[in-house]
């Protein structure tokens, strides 16, 4: 396995219900303390879930995919442990959530701890749909985050996250 | 459907409640500097024309997301910090 593994599971995401599928999911091990977010405030799953339809409610743009769902794996021989690993989906969070609403969390259930994340398809700032991004960018970015967590955690070098960007 | 229309109206913070944050922040002794103002000043009343409502509400989630992440800032701060910025919250 790489330093770390991005997939975007198969699936139309097109129904009226992906929204609240995805992040009931993406929130199931019940664990807010390992839950991080961008343009959302962290309450609970149904707030959460109402944060993303009013944004697509805003733009009245309630067609298409209503939400991206990825999942970013990370090597368990780099011993991060779940906080560490919550600072990285932040810091992977931010590639979209400048524009996008984006709710994710670790998932502490198998071998390689992963994160979960959800992107809300309609940008907040301008209603933008964008359900499409290119993924070795994606991957790319995803091992520069890995590179720079794993200076700070086993090198102790201190990390400018904007900068990542 | 008009649902642009309602969405706008519902999310609209009014001018007391903004002031009744400010009361609240003075009362619990609170470092406005350090905790609140960058909340207070970024709020929906000072957005510009570039900004919506829409967006300034989530830039202000963001910022109140982080606030709420950092270790160092008491507890209770952190949950009046919630509880203020969740009467934005849209529905």
């Amino acid at each position: 396995m790489s330093k770390i593994e991005v997939e975007i599971p198969k699936g139309q995401y097109e129904n009226y219900d992906a929204v609240d599928k995805v992040i009931s999911y993406i929130l199931r091990l019940d664990d807010m303390n390992l839950v991080g977010g961008y343009g959302v405030l962290i309450t609970n799953k149904k707030n959460i879930i109402e944060q993303f339809y009013a944004v697509k409610q805003f733009y009245g743009k309630m067609e298409g995919k209503q939400i991206r769902h990825i999942i970013f794996s990370v090597e368990s021989t780099l011993y991060f442990n779940p906080q560490q690993v919550k600072i990285l989906g932040y810091w992977l969070a931010q590639y979209f959530g400048n524009e996008r609403q984006v709710i994710f969390a670790v998932h502490t259930d198998t071998k390689h701890l992963h994160i979960h994340m959800g992107i809300n398809t309609i940008a907040y700032t301008n209603g933008a749909y964008q359900a499409y991004w290119q993924i070795e960018e994606l991957k790319a970015y995803a091992e520069k985050c890995v590179d720079a967590m794993a200076d700070m955690v086993w090198f102790g070098k201190s990390i400018n996250a904007e900068s990542l960007c | 459907m008009k649902t642009e229309e309602t969405v706008k109206v519902t999310i609209k913070l009014k001018k007391s409640d903004h002031d009744k944050l400010m009361e609240k922040v003075k009362e619990s002794n609170t470092n406005i500097s350090d905790y609140i103002r960058p909340i207070i000043l970024d709020d929906i009343y000072n957005r510009t024309d570039k900004m919506n409502v829409m967006e300034q509400i989530c830039k202000v989630f963001t910022l109140c997301t982080k606030i709420i992440e950092d270790e160092e800032i008491p507890k209770k701060h952190k949950i009046e910090l919630q509880r203020e910025a969740k009467k934005l919250c849209l529905k």
